[in-house]
């Protein structure tokens, strides 16, 4: 059933500071639109809880990817559509391309942003396993300072974040691969269709190898928890022990250990367990 | 909360009209403009069928603001004829038969004039990743693969 409209208020923000002087006069009784391919789908449900909303579509300042330092910095704000046709991300983040080609259709990555993904925080989430395995650092921003967290220490619970009532998500860093090393990098979304679904496994792996030596190992799964997971335990095992299939088999154990999946709407547990076994066993058959 | 005043082009013809700012944009192009080419399938985002293309990008209508459409320039459907007539990618729908019911074609259709605007000779793969937007529950999709292979030929005799 639809919202009515008139049981809800909606206020543009023209620059970043408005955004944040109005977010800190409402706390938590607003909340900001982006994109809007999840909240208008809310409203329309009539399932949209808060009712005042902040418009950041002025916000130019957040609509970018530019290289500063040693990283990419990709401006909350940004929508999948630009960042897929990048030439930065292209080059130096083919997962995060592979991911924006999956979000939605077109349509939805022309309007979709990083930000939203990121702060509405659905645990099949398409750029979360990528932005994990690739070390995101995020910026959160309120009316008097700015702080920088890691992406794999941002998401608590379901849909519970390190993100204050007074902040905003402004930017979003990735940093830039050693020219050195060489990377293996494997993303999968499982869904039920090619476009236009919601995972009901995701996986973003990388190996990084100095004269195929293994120096690192990253990965990342979602929609198997209550929010997007990186596999500490399973990189540690890889790390520290030689390929074979007994270790394959092992580390798909230790996997098993640390995902909660569930019966959903979208999947079952056994065949998210399964899944994610199948996944993890083909990267590194492949990649280790 | 009161009404906004929004301004608008669609298909170059300039439009004002007062709604809630949070009603779609395809409300407001299907019942102020009267434009109702566009249509409107599932109101989620899912199927396609409200698209539009807003400051160049394919876009679903029913999912934007009205409000974020101030100051925006549109094409809908009806914008794609010019004085002449249909243009070059609706006649090859007609030719091809790539329409039954009708209700996906106009967002089929703009997505189709995307992907040829943004693809010089654009392969069934590409035609199909272009099209993975929009549903259509009646033709099962290859001759509308096959009046959007037959566009891009066109383009390139132009």
């Amino acid at each position: 059933m639809r919202s009515y409209l008139n049981d809800y208020s909606l206020i543009v923000a023209n620059n970043l500071e408005e955004a944040l002087e109005l977010k800190n006069k409402a706390a938590a009784n607003a909340r900001f639109i982006a994109g809007g391919t999840d909240l208008m789908v809310l409203l329309e449900a009539g399932k949209l809880q808060t009712k005042n909303l902040i418009a950041l579509w002025n916000i130019d300042e957040l609509k970018k990817i530019s290289k500063v330092e040693n990283y990419l910095e990709i401006g909350a704000l940004t929508t999948f559509g630009m960042i897929r046709n990048h030439a930065l991300v292209k080059t130096h983040f083919p997962l995060l391309v592979q991911a924006s080609k999956l979000v939605g259709a077109l349509a939805i990555q022309n309007r979709a942003t990083l930000g939203g993904n990121i702060v509405n925080a659905s645990p099949a989430a398409d750029s979360s396993v990528v932005l994990l395995s690739y070390d995101a650092m995020l910026c959160l921003k309120n009316s008097k300072t700015e702080r920088w967290i890691p992406y794999d220490q941002f998401h608590r619970d379901y849909k519970k974040m390190d993100i204050h009532d007074d902040e905003i998500l402004t930017k979003i860093r990735l940093p830039m691969p050693d020219k050195n090393v060489s990377t293996s990098t494997f993303y999968r979304k499982v869904g039920t269709r090619a476009a236009q679904s919601i995972s009901k496994v995701s996986f973003a792996g990388i190996l990084f190898k100095k004269d195929n030596i293994l120096q690192k190992v990253r990965l990342s799964i979602g929609a198997v928890a209550p929010m997007p997971l990186r596999l500490y335990e399973v990189e540690q095992f890889i790390m520290s022990n030689q390929k074979s299939i007994e270790n394959i088999n092992m580390a798909c154990e230790i996997m098993n250990r640390v995902i909660s999946p569930i019966d959903d709407i979208r999947s079952t547990e056994k065949f998210r367990r399964k899944v994610s076994s199948n996944l993890l066993s083909y990267f590194l058959e492949n990649n280790w | 909360m009161p009404e906004s005043e929004i301004k608008t082009h669609i298909n170059g013809k300039e439009f004002r009209f007062h709604c809630h700012p949070l009603s779609r944009l395809t409300d407001a192009i299907r019942d102020e403009a009267n434009l109702t080419g566009t249509k409107i399938g599932c109101g989620e985002g899912e199927c396609g069928a409200c698209a539009v293309i807003m400051d160049g990008t394919l876009v679903n209508s029913c999912l934007i603001p009205a409000r974020e459409a101030n100051g925006k320039k549109i094409v809908t459907i009806e914008g794609l004829e010019n004085g002449l007539g249909l243009s070059p990618l609706q006649n090859c729908f007609l030719e091809k038969g790539g329409a039954q019911c009708g209700i996906c074609t106009p967002g089929m259709i703009l997505a189709a004039k995307t992907l040829l605007e943004n693809h010089q000779s654009p392969n069934r793969e590409d035609i199909i990743e272009g099209i993975s937007g929009n549903l259509c529950r009646c033709t099962g999709y290859v001759k509308i693969i096959d009046s959007i292979e037959a566009a891009s030929k066109l383009e390139k005799n132009q």
